[in-house]
């Protein structure tokens, strides 16, 4: 545990040094001029049309908030402050709902671990609280650091997303390390117990019980996806504080995230729920929930373990 | 089971660059075709931006806080919040004969600031000027990765620059044929018919 934390810190102090620009296009590729337009397949109707609504709906959102928190600053505040919290809110949610690596990994983890409902809720809003401050963070820097390095840059500084994948990539890598040791635990015999359920230690029981989700690893996998604040959450507070109206900002801002939480937590929720369902279905017989339990354990580590390195990979 | 389709979740997603919810930048586009002696030389784009990023980018450049850009000021804006986009094709997708033609030659650029609302104007020249009386033309302006939602101006998206009125006409549709941004959108192409004169 001391050496994972060390690791983490490296990770951490990663980001203070290194700051080039990432994936918005006014501040440069960084792979480069694009090659032959990929061709993409069109999605399934009903999804595409559904997508578009919401792309309709942030466009409206956007320009919305723009306009009340204008009104904020000629001192109009609390209606356009109300509004636009609502707004805020909903945008949240719906831009939360988008193509994005957090959900995969959400949902990745509560597929490989047992879990209790309030679990998922609670990541939700974990990693929105990580999006928060790191937004916030991020936006203080750009003020104090950033000034001349242009961009909308903060928001894709390399080194936070190296830091957000690379830890991603290391809880799975510690997550398929421990259901190893685990398996070989089994092998050689002996009970393993993980304190899932107030039964655990009578002898003689290893039933079809999941892994447990340890607190520490739901938090640093809530940490790895939070700390790339999405450029909308940058973006407002920066906008405030060129208004003046700085507290309204982080109001808005926490709101977002809030939103946010809404989404990714409905879907840990979801994902719990979705393997509660096919345990029941399989587990009739204990060797039938044991090898449900050992896949998940091995599935959502691998994922996890995917979409980091995959990230960090694309990302460097 | 759950294995299978993680991995078939996370490998939809590893393909190049980090997928993100976006978009998070709005353009609104006017596109001029400028021609000469009946061919087209260029696309002179008027691009104006959303508030809440156009704000970022007047702040991070109009260094005197006057709001206007001067020259050095304009000088700033290109190489700081423009040049980078001709990695992306300057999100202009042109066809001529059904083959795409990348754009890469900027000729002026100029970024203003209207009533709090940040501009660009610039114009990209073809590499070899053409007769769209003879070849078919269609022009989309749209980013891929949708970073960038381009909208093409509701009342006056096309205009024309060296032409006799009504020696072209456009037509705007959608593009089903090569969707963006997960599939989920037909982005719109602009096409001539011009008469022979």
């Amino acid at each position: 545990m001391h050496r994972l934390r060390m690791l983490v810190a490296v990770l951490l102090v990663g980001l203070a040094v290194c700051a080039s620009a990432g994936a918005n296009p006014f501040t440069g590729r960084p792979d480069g001029p694009a090659a032959e337009p990929q061709s993409v397949e069109p999605a399934f109707a009903p999804v595409a049309a559904v997508g578009r609504a919401l792309l309709t709906f942030q466009r409206e959102a956007n320009r919305l908030i723009g306009q009340h928190m204008r009104a904020i600053r000629d001192g109009e505040t609390s209606l356009p402050l109300l509004i636009a919290l609502g707004l805020a809110f909903t945008y949240g949610v719906v831009h939360a709902l988008g193509p994005g690596h957090g959900k995969l990994v959400v949902v990745s983890y509560f597929l490989s671990r047992e879990a209790q409902i309030g679990r998922g809720l609670w990541m939700g809003l974990q990693i929105a609280t990580f999006h928060v401050i790191s937004a916030l963070v991020v936006v203080m820097l750009a003020d104090l650091l950033l000034r001349q390095a242009f961009g909308g840059a903060p928001a894709e500084v390399a080194g936070v997303r190296l830091a957000s994948y690379g830890l991603i990539a290391l809880i799975g890598c510690v997550m398929l390390v421990r259901a190893v040791r685990r398996s070989r635990l089994r092998q050689q015999g002996v009970q393993v117990l993980d304190g899932c359920c107030e039964h655990d230690r009578v002898p003689g029981h290893d039933h079809g019980h999941g892994r447990p989700a340890r607190r520490a690893e739901q938090g640093a996998l809530s940490l790895g996806v939070g700390l790339v604040p999405c450029t909308g959450a940058v973006l407002i507070p920066l906008y405030a504080l060129a208004n003046d109206i700085l507290l309204a900002g982080v109001l808005l801002v926490t709101t977002i995230a809030a939103g946010m939480a809404i989404t990714m937590g409905a879907l840990g929720i979801l994902s719990i729920v979705a393997r509660g369902v096919v345990a029941a279905r399989i587990a009739t017989s204990d060797s039938g929930g044991r090898r449900l339990a050992v896949l998940g354990e091995y599935g959502g580590a691998l994922a996890i373990t995917a979409i980091g390195a995959g990230l960090f990979w694309a990302a460097l | 089971m759950i294995a299978g389709a993680g991995a078939g979740l996370a490998a939809l997603h590893l393909g190049p660059g980090a997928p993100g919810a976006h978009p998070h930048v709005w353009i609104t586009s006017v596109t001029t075709f400028v021609f000469e002696d009946r061919r087209l030389f260029g696309l002179r784009h008027r691009w104006e931006f959303d508030e809440i990023f156009g704000s970022f980018v007047i702040q991070e450049h109009d260094a005197d806080g006057n709001g206007a850009f001067d020259a050095a000021e304009t000088e700033s804006v290109k190489d700081k919040a423009f040049a980078s986009l001709r990695d992306y094709g300057y999100f202009t997708h042109l066809r001529i004969d059904g083959q795409p033609v990348p754009l890469t030659e900027i000729v002026g650029f100029e970024a203003e600031i209207e009533d709090g609302v940040l501009a660009y104007e610039f114009t990209l020249s073809l590499p070899e000027p053409v007769d769209p009386a003879a070849t078919p033309l269609a022009v989309g302006v749209y980013d891929e990765e949708y970073y960038v939602e381009v909208l093409l101006d509701q009342d006056d998206p096309v205009r024309f620059a060296g032409l006799p009125n009504g020696a072209c006409t456009f037509e705007i549709e959608e593009d089903a044929e090569n969707p963006i941004y997960f599939g989920m959108v037909d982005p719109l192409s602009i096409s001539l018919s011009c008469g022979t004169s």
